[in-house]
């Protein structure tokens, strides 16, 4: 098929440019989509200069400067509907997101996050979130509340989002955390893992295609795939708020691939209930060898059988 | 994280993505978010577009395994995109009514010359076909060999959708000017 010459540049940018192609290019170029800041567009707000005055803003200035992210390690927080807030300003455009500044979304707004290192987060409506720290090391934010849906391509333990009642731990790398104002919530796995941990208890290991309550006071629920049955499901989230007769519901209702719920009941309980739920998980998944026998098994002996229990899925 | 010298195949990156390889997912991304962008921005606001990439990508990930031919990922997730915005035109469409409010009339004498809602709008009243081609090519910047090896479709069928596209724009946008 022989082509006409005169279209080279709109078909690969070769030869002298077409001038009307060219135009089209200039006022449609900006739209273009990026994953991360929109650098094409300008930000009007510059409204979190410091809010004090003369020789002590300045030294100020120049201390955030010193802590201020490398430019690899830097947030940009990008305005995708309504009036979302940055620093107590209202954020137009794109804007970069500075260590300790407050991101908020009211109930019409919403906005998007972004990182190299990290990868990039919606912010849903009425989210209230922080960056705490962004460096080689550790890329961390406070929601205080409200639902991001997060895309990590960062190694493990690199991205990590404190709540009120858990800290989530991403093992990458795509998940929704939606948390209320007092700390309850849940979060949905869409690919990879995702840790939820809490000082004094066993980290709930929530993976893709599961999801886990978030209570205030408690920390994670009992995760679970969210194909489980009903019955599952039901179970489950009695026995999570408190109901310790619904261990027995939970148990006859668990198939083979809810060996990931069984699992969290046996190492998140003691006595007669984990032994109940260590029974269930034998007749769900072949125990190591390397373990005893018996339904007496500590932290550890589940923690080593773990690995078998996900192969199971 | 490392870009490689040679680009693999999609075949070979919606492999290692369904086993959780981040670096691939992040390479997917890379190379279809503007492929995504363009087949939303042709259908609804641009604002909803940045959005909805996001979610179209989200959905693609989730929905990685229903896959069946790894290569045809590109086609596979324009339908989504499509697919995601139709839903939104119905909502909004829906709440519009809902508000018995109606678009202002856009006047054209208040901004002559060319403006990204005009061309927009022109591009959006062509097939389908164009309309993809044309954003692929003048939105995001992506070469006629670029469109062809991200939708799969062979390099004959890009350069007539841009050549002919392009033909039509071209009238519209001179029978709009006062």
């Amino acid at each position: 098929m022989t082509h006409d010459k005169t279209d080279d540049y709109l078909w690969d940018k070769s030869g002298p440019p077409d001038p009307f192609v060219a135009e089209l290019e200039e006022v449609l170029g900006p739209l273009a989509h990026t994953p991360g800041p929109r650098l094409k567009r300008r930000s009007v707000v510059r409204s979190w200069a410091w809010p004090i005055a003369g020789a002590a803003a300045l030294l100020l200035a120049i201390g955030v400067s010193l802590v201020r992210p490398s430019p690899s390690n830097q947030w940009h927080a990008d305005s995708l509907a309504g009036a979302p807030r940055l620093a107590d300003a209202p954020l137009a455009g794109s804007a970069r997101w500075a260590l300790g500044a407050w991101l908020e979304t009211d109930a019409d707004s919403r906005a998007q996050i972004s990182s190299k290192r990290i990868g990039w987060i919606k912010v849903n409506p009425g989210s209230k979130l922080k960056l705490t720290s962004a460096d080689d090391v550790e890329h961390r934010l406070e929601l205080a509340e409200g639902s991001i849906d997060a895309v990590i391509l960062s190694p493990p333990r690199v991205f990590i989002v404190d709540t009120p009642a858990v800290t989530a731990v991403d093992m990458g790398c795509a998940y929704t955390l939606d948390i209320d104002d007092v700390g309850n919530g849940e979060i949905q796995v869409t690919a990879g893992w995702v840790y939820l941990e809490r000082p004094g208890a066993p980290s709930a290991k929530v993976p893709a295609g599961a999801g886990c309550s978030i209570a205030s006071g408690r920390g994670a629920g009992t995760p679970r795939f969210r194909d489980a049955s009903p019955t599952l499901i039901d179970a489950l989230d009695r026995f999570d708020a408190g109901a310790a007769e619904a261990l027995e519901d939970v148990l006859a209702a668990a198939r083979r691939r809810d060996s990931l719920s069984v699992w969290h009941v046996a190492i998140g309980t003691s006595g007669d209930a984990r032994r109940q739920a260590i029974s269930r998980l034998d007749d769900l998944v072949v125990r190591p060898r390397s373990l005893p026998t018996g339904p007496d098994l500590t932290d550890g002996q589940l923690e080593r059988w773990w690995p078998d229990v996900v192969k199971s899925w | 994280m490392t870009e490689t010298v040679q680009e693999e195949d999609d075949h070979t990156l919606v492999t290692a993505a369904r086993q959780g390889d981040r670096a691939a997912i992040a390479r997917l991304y890379r190379r279809f978010g503007p492929v995504i962008h363009a087949t939303l921005i042709t259908r609804t606001r641009p604002a909803d577009a940045d959005d909805l990439v996001h979610d179209v990508f989200l959905e693609a990930i989730r929905r990685l395994d229903s896959l069946r031919d790894a290569g045809a990922f590109g086609a596979w997730i324009r339908t989504l995109a499509r697919r995601r915005a139709i839903d939104l035109s119905r909502r909004n469409a829906r709440r519009e009514r809902s508000l018995e409010s109606s678009p202002e009339p856009i006047d054209r004498r208040a901004a002559p010359g060319l403006t990204h809602q005009r061309v927009l709008e022109a591009i959006a009243t062509l097939p389908a076909a164009y309309q993809e081609a044309l954003a692929m090519r003048l939105i995001e910047g992506l070469t006629g060999p670029e469109i062809a090896q991200r939708t799969g479709r062979s390099h004959d069928a890009v350069r007539v959708n841009l050549h002919r596209g392009m033909k039509q724009l071209r009238r519209l946008l001179a029978e709009d000017q006062p």
